[in-house]
């Protein structure tokens, strides 16, 4: 299952200039970058509907205090519940904002490039296994597939 | 998450499922039929581990090692989810409606299956598997039903005990149903079984909990509790112990609350994993039906 990624406001880094010490940038990590964008971002969207705070909270139950504080970045990671509402009231990616909220985050080496999907199926299963298991679990379920169809 | 977005998440959990309920047109039936609930979302459920008797040594090797891992599994596009039906019957409804659930919340689909450069965080797969579980308490559960016909009894550790034979859910997520649901002042106490130097049993705060309206009045009993029970504070604790399952003599508790000392009937359960103690409160007058012993049908 392949998911389309956003092209608004994506991974940046921030430059920070710490005069008379380095006479360069810092770059913090694209983690926190992510973070700190998801309430500009989310501003950004609401704007860019025309919607009010008072209005999305009538479309989606989230509150219009809680909604501000996630574009004033004192709520930091909604729960990927509200997440999933404001994406569908600003018509945006749901699965750019778990990333950008920190819920979804960069595979780890040694799962990397495991795939989550057997033949364009998504198990949910794959991501709780251990490497080998889940290897092991798709060379079953492919099995099963294939006696069901033959 | 924030205690203000848990709250949103329950409340949205429980509507989900409700709603698959009513989709489902299953009236007052229980123990809920969960296949048909299934069915109402156009889900069909697979046997995980029937192979007929034709299958190569290397996936039936590969069955036993995920024997007792895989518990149940859910292939969103394939309209499936597979079960290990090896299991006890109280265990299999609750991973078919924990699978269930996964496909019924909207934000769980993209949350697990996104593309495979990034992966879940662990804080947040907590979240959404705790959201899967409540999905799959509100369905076996039937909604309100269970609390509602739980309540017409006098508090008793008899009651969820009964009832679960009737709804086919295990005594322990019965029992903490009961109390989590109940619009009466209860609280149950989850430990381990190992214990201490002392023969005091670890209290597991995660598992430990209270009902609204013995919260509201003498607060979160956790926070009344030390994290070791032990016999001055529990008399009957040497009777929870991992080698007897059933019932515990009933005794008295007493804990400082904000409304100070306070005593409870306590009344003790062990299943062979976990020691559980229902607390609440005796009343000089109870008009309430008591359970009737003969009815009374233990699920250990």
């Amino acid at each position: 299952m392949s998911i389309s990624r956003s092209s608004i406001g994506g991974a940046r880094t921030i430059s920070i200039v710490v005069i008379g010490l380095v006479a360069g940038a810092v770059l913090l990590s694209p983690r926190n970058g992510e973070q700190d964008s998801l309430g500009d971002y989310l501003r950004a969207s609401r704007k860019a509907t025309g919607l009010t705070l008072r209005a999305v909270e009538a479309m989606t139950g989230v509150t219009n205090g809680y909604l501000s504080q996630i574009e004033g970045r004192s709520a930091k990671q909604p729960s990927p519940n509200v997440l999933y509402k404001l994406a569908g009231a600003y018509g945006i990616d749901y699965s750019d904002l778990l990333v950008r909220a920190g819920h979804r985050i960069p595979s780890a080496e040694s799962s990397a490039g495991r795939p989550a999907t057997l033949a364009g199926i998504p198990l949910r299963a794959l991501e709780e296994l251990t490497e080998q298991e889940a290897a092991e679990l798709r060379n079953y379920l492919a099995y099963i597939r294939q006696k069901r169809v033959s | 998450m924030s205690v203000l977005q848990i709250a949103s998440s329950e409340d949205e959990v429980r509507r989900y499922a409700r709603g698959a309920l009513v989709a489902a047109g299953l009236g007052d039936r229980v123990p809920v039929p969960v296949e048909e609930v299934a069915a109402a979302v156009n889900l069909r459920r697979e046997d995980l581990f029937d192979l007929g008797g034709d299958a190569p040594p290397e996936i039936l090797a590969i069955m036993r090692k995920l024997k007792g891992k895989v518990f149940g599994l859910l292939a969103v596009e394939e309209r499936r989810y597979y079960i290990d039906t090896t299991v006890s019957t109280e265990r299999q409804r609750f991973t078919e409606a924990h699978e269930i659930g996964h496909d019924a919340l909207p934000w769980h689909r993209a949350a697990y299956f996104g593309e495979d450069k990034t992966t879940l965080a662990p804080d947040t797969r907590v979240g959404l598997e705790a959201e899967a579980n409540l999905f799959s308490s509100e369905i076996l559960f039937a909604g309100d039903r269970f609390n509602r016909e739980a309540d017409d009894y006098a508090p008793s550790l008899n009651v969820p005990l009964s009832l679960a034979g009737s709804f086919q859910t295990s005594a322990a997520a019965t029992l903490r149903r009961y109390v989590w649901g109940s619009d009466r002042d209860l609280a149950i106490i989850v430990t381990g079984l190992r214990r201490g130097g002392d023969g005091s049993l670890p209290v597991f705060a995660e598992l430990t909990c209270e009902s609204p309206r013995f919260r509201a009045k003498y607060g979160a009993i956790t926070d009344l509790l030390p994290a070791r029970i032990n016999t001055a504070l529990y008399p009957s604790l040497s009777s929870v112990n991992p080698h007897r399952r059933g019932s515990v003599d009933p005794c008295e508790v007493v804990l400082s609350s904000r409304r100070g000392s306070i005593a409870f009937i306590a009344e003790g359960f062990a299943n062979g994993y976990n020691g559980f103690i229902l607390l609440y409160r005796k009343r000089r007058l109870d008009g309430n039906r008591r359970l009737d012993g003969k009815r009374l049908k233990l699920i250990t």
